[in-house]
């Protein structure tokens, strides 16, 4: 008598096969757990897609600050800056996040192109930020910014320090 | 010589199922919408307008298909309790629901990446091998000729093993004589009737079905949803069906002698609610 159940098998087979093919379609997404985070900063063409995490149970969301950045290996040292949200995840167009860099200002998400799983884990998105060269922004006006939150402006008045 | 479809459920399985499915759930999820009622024909109603069909009879047949494939707890719904949604939905289920889900999502913020879509394609295959492996037809294959519980894809894939690959009306021949799983007489019968055709000595063509015309398009639409079975097409339809490369593992384990009896000893008792499938509950079949 053969013990093994072929049913029993089949399934399971085919759960493997589940399994494996939701993985491939989940990283092709760019779902991540939060200790797989962060994304690097990447080079875009025109823009500076800045690697991003938002945790929709935690409601903050995590944009990194160039520090340095290099056109051969890309970014080098980079900032976490946190910053929380009430209690609807950013939509396109909804959210603006000045962004300090040395010649460069970055401001206006412009581009969401990936959502949040609901079971705690975090989706990586990216989000695409118009990057125009010009002054620095002035610390005080930044500051003076009606839709940053608390957090960020604390973040960057302790990166002015 | 006379041609017989087996029985189906009248529904393709396609995006507008996925959706209705995700209806489905989506309303019994909601407590004041379901108001305490258990699957009554006042809720069957309010289901079928929440999404979108225009009878009650048709939410029967699609919870019927769902059951069948395992999306749904078999007799979950049922008169004599109220229905949640965790109550309803089985862990394959869930599957189909993340999918529907990340696909509508996608589809929100204009993702059209290849890449994506290639993969989701391939998740929805790896889901229905699942589907199918479920699938079966606990009154019989033909209700008109057998009331014995038939799992279909046991039959198909041992008839392409045996035969290699069956073409239309060698099809037919399957759905005409095999009703019961590994039924000598049966088989014997299939076998001298694959022969006659095959050695020219009768022509078959569409004149000689006389029961479920549409046996060549539902079951075999569902069959290469899965890719346990790949299809050559021909014009609107297909001319001929072999087994797939990419599941030989799964497919060893169907062709296994003790699959069927482990299959039938495995299946719940099935509670008989008396509905039968009306005409205006189908759907047009869709090719392949």
């Amino acid at each position: 008598m053969n013990d093994v159940n072929p049913l029993v098998t089949a399934n399971e087979l085919a759960d493997k096969t589940i399994v494996e093919n939701a993985t491939k379609l989940i990283n092709l997404l760019g779902v991540k757990s939060r200790v797989e985070q962060p994304s690097l900063i990447q080079e875009g063409s025109g823009a500076y897609n800045v690697g991003t995490t938002i945790n929709s149970r935690n409601k903050w969301i995590e944009v990194l600050k160039v520090d340095e950045f290099n056109m051969v290996s890309g970014a080098i040292e980079w900032t976490p800056l946190k910053t929380r949200f009430s209690n609807m995840l950013p939509q396109k167009d909804e959210y603006v996040l000045p962004f300090l860099e040395k010649d460069l200002i970055c401001k206006g998400v412009y581009k969401i192109s990936a959502d949040v799983t609901e079971n705690g884990s975090t989706l990586l998105i990216q989000l695409e930020l118009e990057s125009e060269f010009s002054q620095p922004v002035k610390l005080p006006d930044l500051l003076a910014n009606q839709g940053l939150s608390t957090d960020l402006k604390t973040a960057l008045m302790n990166e002015e320090e | 010589m006379d041609l017989k479809g087996w029985d189906n459920l009248g529904r393709n399985l396609d995006d507008k199922l996925h959706l209705q499915f995700k209806g489905l759930i989506e309303y019994l999820a909601n407590p004041t919408l379901v108001n305490g009622r258990t699957w009554s024909n006042s809720l069957q109603t309010d289901v079928a307008a929440a999404i979108g069909v225009n009878s009650p009879g048709q939410v029967r047949t699609i919870k019927r298909v769902l059951e069948q494939m395992g999306i749904i707890n078999t007799s979950s719904l049922n008169q004599r309790t109220v229905p949640t949604a965790a109550s309803v939905i089985t862990s394959l289920g869930e599957v189909l629901l993340a999918l529907v889900s990340i696909e509508e999502r996608l589809a929100e913020i204009s993702s059209h990446s290849p890449q994506v879509r290639k993969s989701i394609e391939t998740m929805y295959e790896s889901f229905y091998v699942k589907a199918l492996i479920h699938y079966y037809y606990p009154d019989g294959a033909r209700k008109s000729d057998s009331d014995k519980p038939f799992h279909p894809l046991q039959a198909t894939i041992k008839a392409l093993h045996k035969y290699h690959s069956l073409d239309k009306w060698e099809w037919y021949l399957l759905n005409t004589y095999v009703l019961e799983n590994d039924n000598p007489a049966q088989e014997r019968q299939l076998d001298e009737s694959i022969q006659l055709y095959r050695s020219r000595q009768v022509n078959l063509s569409m004149e000689n079905v006389i029961e479920n015309e549409k046996g060549h398009q539902y079951y075999p639409q569902y069959l290469s949803l899965s890719g346990l079975v790949t299809f050559q097409k021909s014009g609107r339809g297909w001319e001929r069906m072999e087994l797939g490369r990419k599941y030989t593992d799964v497919i060893n384990c169907i062709l296994d002698k003790n699959f069927t009896h482990c299959f039938f000893n495995s299946q719940p008792v099935q509670v008989n609610e008396g509905n039968e499938l009306h005409e205006d509950e189908q759907e047009e079949a869709v090719e392949i």
